[in-house]
């Protein structure tokens, strides 16, 4: 099955990457994660450099939605048995270590395995907001490949969940995705309408990249 | 008048921009990062080749905003003889203590802060750069400092360098994530507009980049940063990881001075 993670890396300076993955987990395995980052990506550099990686299970849809949208500065803590970090907000996170890589000239296959698990805070159940979030991401980084309606279409639905069920930082994540979407319509509107050339710039992060390392990985993650 | 900003990573290179009369040479390494940095060695090499010729910029890498780190990492940088020193402010750290300790440097050196246009950076960092550092110059007015600018900055920027602060001479916006498009692609114009209107309201040298095209300058000159920076176009198949293109220098060098 492929799960939904933040996926933080370092660079040998300790810089921190932060990227929304979709981690595929071999089924009936406890400890064997399979990560894909994109090439060239910034996961992708620093997993090869440190051969470590923290998995974070996170429950606040803001920091899937932020990364998307170049909000990527999330307090983090130093993580307990490798060299990395750790989301401060995780509710539990996985370290692990690089065993093999499956190379690929788009998406190589880093397998991993898992040295430590440490549970932050309890898990309290599935929230529809959540889910509608991560949904909108997904759309938001495909815009430019699905029709504009159908993207509508979709919003239109996953708003009924998140309007009946969503906490402060869900309607924070989504107004966010919200952004976005309405940028991109303006502007590709001005370009359907008008050739006055004075369409509306936009955070273009997740929206048109094929091969955006961080969110691309994110996406294709989320989506698959 | 806004000027052309060349990153190259040899002295090879270095030497063609000159060629090509860039007006600042940037030193880097694409491969390592958005701000990958060049061993000081090879560092010092250009320097010695470019013989004053051409003021020189040179990135630190891809550091974590650690007031340590990143002092450390300038001083190592400073000691290679270029004339300014780029430093990213990446998303987390300690912004303010990195500024504060980077305010302590024993020498003269012009420090240039990078701001990630695609990480929703905060312009009010632009304050912290620009505010006078204590203890830097004691007896700090505004009005001496124009009086008496330092010798060593490049005569071409003096004037607007004369009002010293927080040790950081120069800000501009770049990219990180260089696959996402340019500047103008993810930022808006008027937070473009703003960035510029608040780094030169502060006397501050102020350059624009990020996987910049040819087509970017006329919609950027406009603004009238100091100056514009280039990787990518300048290399074959617009690969910024890949080899300079004379060609390529002269064209966007021949953009910028038309416009």
């Amino acid at each position: 099955m492929i799960q939904e993670t933040i996926v933080i890396t370092q660079n040998s300076f300790g810089l921190a990457h932060i990227a929304p993955m979709g981690i595929h987990i071999p089924s009936g395995s406890q400890d064997d994660f399979i990560i894909l980052p994109f090439r060239p990506s910034t996961t992708l550099n620093n997993l090869l450099a440190s051969k470590t990686a923290v998995i974070n299970y996170c429950d606040d849809v803001r920091v899937f939605a932020g990364c998307l949208t170049g909000r990527r500065d999330w307090p983090l803590k130093p993580a307990e048995k490798i060299d990395g970090q750790v989301l401060d907000c995780a509710l539990a996170h996985t370290e692990v270590e690089l065993v093999r890589v499956e190379d690929d000239q788009t998406r190589p296959k880093l397998f991993c395995k898992a040295v430590h698990n440490v549970n932050h805070a309890p898990f309290r159940g599935f929230n529809r907001a959540q889910y509608s979030v991560l949904e909108a991401a997904i759309l938001i980084s495909r815009l430019d490949r699905i029709p504009l309606e159908k993207i509508q279409a979709e919003i239109d639905y996953l708003r009924i969940g998140l309007e009946k069920t969503a906490g402060d930082r869900e309607l924070k994540a989504w107004s966010w995705l919200m952004t976005v979407i309405e940028n991109f319509i303006a502007k590709e509107g001005v370009y359907a309408t008008s050739q006055s050339g004075t369409g509306v710039a936009i955070a273009r992060e997740g929206v048109n990249a094929e091969n955006l390392p961080g969110a691309g990985s994110a996406k294709t993650g989320i989506s698959s | 008048m806004t000027g052309m900003l060349a990153s190259v990573n040899s002295v090879e290179e270095a030497l063609l921009a000159l060629s090509a009369n860039v007006d600042i040479i940037d030193l880097k390494q694409p491969a390592l990062g958005a701000l990958g940095a060049l061993k000081t060695d090879i560092v010092k090499n250009i320097v010695v080749a470019i013989n004053g010729r051409c003021p020189i910029s040179a990135t630190v890498g891809d550091l974590p905003m650690q007031p340590e780190i990143v002092y450390q990492a300038v001083t190592e940088m400073a000691e290679t003889g270029v004339d300014y020193i780029k430093i990213g402010f990446f998303p987390g750290g300690d912004w303010q203590g990195t500024i504060e300790k980077l305010a302590t440097f024993p020498q003269t050196i012009n420090l240039i802060a990078v701001l990630f246009a695609d990480t929703q950076p905060d312009f009010a960092v632009i304050d912290s750069l620009a505010a006078p550092a204590p203890g830097r110059f004691s007896a700090y007015t505004p009005s001496m400092a124009i009086a008496a600018p330092v010798p060593d900055w490049p005569a071409a920027y003096t004037p607007s360098m004369a009002i010293k602060n927080a040790g950081f001479n120069g800000v501009m916006l770049d990219t990180m994530n260089k696959s996402n498009g340019s500047l103008t692609q993810v930022m808006a114009k008027a937070d473009i507009a703003q960035f510029v209107r608040l780094a030169k309201d502060r006397k501050m040298l102020c350059g624009l980049a990020g996987s910049l095209r040819l087509d970017d300058i006329a919609e950027l000159i406009p603004y009238q940063p100091d100056y514009l920076g280039f990787r990518g176009a300048l290399c074959l198949d617009h690969n910024r990881t890949a080899q300079l293109n004379s060609a390529s220098i002269r064209q966007i060098k021949q953009a910028i001075d038309q416009n």
